[in-house]
């Protein structure tokens, strides 16, 4: 019994300790405004304790000292007007004054204007588009954990499905405004520590928005149920000062223009395969399988398929436009024209299809503009 | 609805907004319940009830216009 006592405020220092390793409350998160939910939701939960325990205390109290052992007659009357006031306008009032710190939290949270940065967001099945509008900045952000830690073949990461390989990057101490929408089905953009959680629509536009002060990496997730993969699509966002974001930028347009020069140099075979098992390992494996072989009856094989051992033409059309009424997706802006000429190649030559051609970035450059 | 055909006078408008509000808000005391089905018609409170249904919108409206308005 002495132990239990002792024990009892010991286990309560450890939980404090563990608290940082497993959260179970909201996080306070990095934002002025995420702080403002935290401090909000706090709030209400000790009010509710509050409520909890003066209901809960009576309630004991009356079953303890008026049981029906120690002689206690109950009281029989049907109506009392003025108890049933009580009881309707406390909770009311309660509720108002709950009301009141909760809305200028909301007034705020959806504040959208005055945004020095617009990126659009773009849910996919299983990835996200970011484009920064105005910046000529458009790239996919995809799932980077290694397929070997997925399957328990390799020890799993830090970060183990909370990893991109292309980050968001935004700029510290700047106003930023997410556009979100949706290509395919509903999918949720949701970044914890920014308090930011959006549904993302396909044929509406939502707005949420941010200002993170301290320069960093944040992780999220898709919070909505979307498919096979929607355990498989983080978000991972970047926040950089603003001399870094600039250098970042800068940086990122470089690289678009080398990709399309990349495109205009003759490639071998051997090239293209290597850059094309990368491509398909990111971009086509979660449907059609490391092996080619697709799932029987939902996503088709490639292996030994009509279209990927026939003429080029129609496989490069399914490939950058998609297939109407399936969930074939059109990678025509998801990937460069490197990449699909070297994943269209692959699948062309991979897993026993030998049909030796090569389809080249040039080709795919043209049919891209 | 068969109210009894008593003489009694019904209710006067300010007691049927009374009974109204204490509808809305879910309590009523047994004496004006009782008040209320012996001798009122129903259609007056049915369209006070809609009337004050309509201007709880419009309040709640206005509240919610003078809030954002700040």
């Amino acid at each position: 019994m002495i132990k239990t006592i002792l024990g009892f405020p010991a286990l309560l220092l450890f939980a404090t300790a563990s608290q940082a390793a497993w959260e179970v409350n909201l996080p306070r998160g990095v934002t002025e405004v995420s702080r403002e939910i935290y401090d909000l939701h706090m709030t209400i939960f000790w009010i509710c304790v509050a409520i909890g325990v003066v209901v809960f205390g009576v309630m004991l109290w009356s079953v303890i000292y008026h049981r029906k052992s120690r002689g206690a007659k109950a009281h029989n009357f049907h109506e009392n007007v003025l108890v049933e006031i009580a009881w309707t306008v406390v909770p009311f009032i309660i509720l108002i004054a709950m009301a009141v710190p909760a809305t200028a939290t909301l007034i705020k949270m959806y504040d959208n204007t005055e945004a020095e940065l617009d990126i659009q967001i773009t849910g996919y099945q299983w990835k996200w588009r970011y484009q920064y509008l105005g910046e000529e900045i458009d790239f996919f952000s995809s799932l980077s954990t290694p397929r070997d830690q997925i399957n328990n073949a390799a020890v799993k990461g830090e970060h183990y499905l909370l990893e991109v390989d292309n980050p968001l990057v935004i700029p510290a101490g700047k106003k930023v405004r997410f556009l979100l929408t949706a290509n395919d089905v509903i999918h949720s953009w949701w970044v914890p520590d920014l308090a930011v959680k959006k549904d993302a629509i396909p044929g509406f536009i939502n707005e949420a928005w941010t200002i993170v002060n301290e320069p960093g990496v944040y992780r999220g997730q898709c919070a909505e149920l979307c498919g096979k993969d929607h355990g498989f699509m983080p978000i991972v966002v970047e926040v950089k000062a603003q001399a870094d974001f600039d250098a970042w930028l800068a940086e990122v347009k470089q690289a678009d223009q080398d990709k399309a020069a990349e495109a205009q140099k003759s490639w071998t075979l051997a090239e293209l395969m290597e850059t094309g098992e990368e491509v398909y390992n990111k971009a086509c494996l979660a449907c059609h399988q490391a092996n080619g072989e697709g799932i029987p009856g939902v996503f088709p094989g490639l292996k030994n398929s009509p279209i990927a051992l026939g003429d080029p033409g129609p496989h490069i059309d399914v490939v950058l436009n998609g297939k109407q009424g399936t969930a074939m997706q059109a990678f025509r802006d998801q990937l460069t024209a490197v990449e699909l000429a070297a994943v269209i190649t692959y699948e062309r030559n991979a897993w026993g299809n030998k049909v030796g051609d090569l389809v080249t970035p040039a080709q795919i450059a043209e049919l891209k503009e | 609805m068969k109210a009894p055909k008593e003489n009694r006078e019904s209710p006067g408008l300010w007691s049927m907004l009374l009974s109204v509000l204490a509808a809305f808000f879910g309590v009523q005391t047994q004496r004006n319940y009782q008040r209320d089905f012996a001798s009122g018609r129903f259609w007056p409170y049915a369209v006070l009830g809609i009337v004050m249904a309509l201007s709880f919108v419009g309040l709640v409206y206005l509240l919610v216009a003078l809030v954002l308005a700040q």
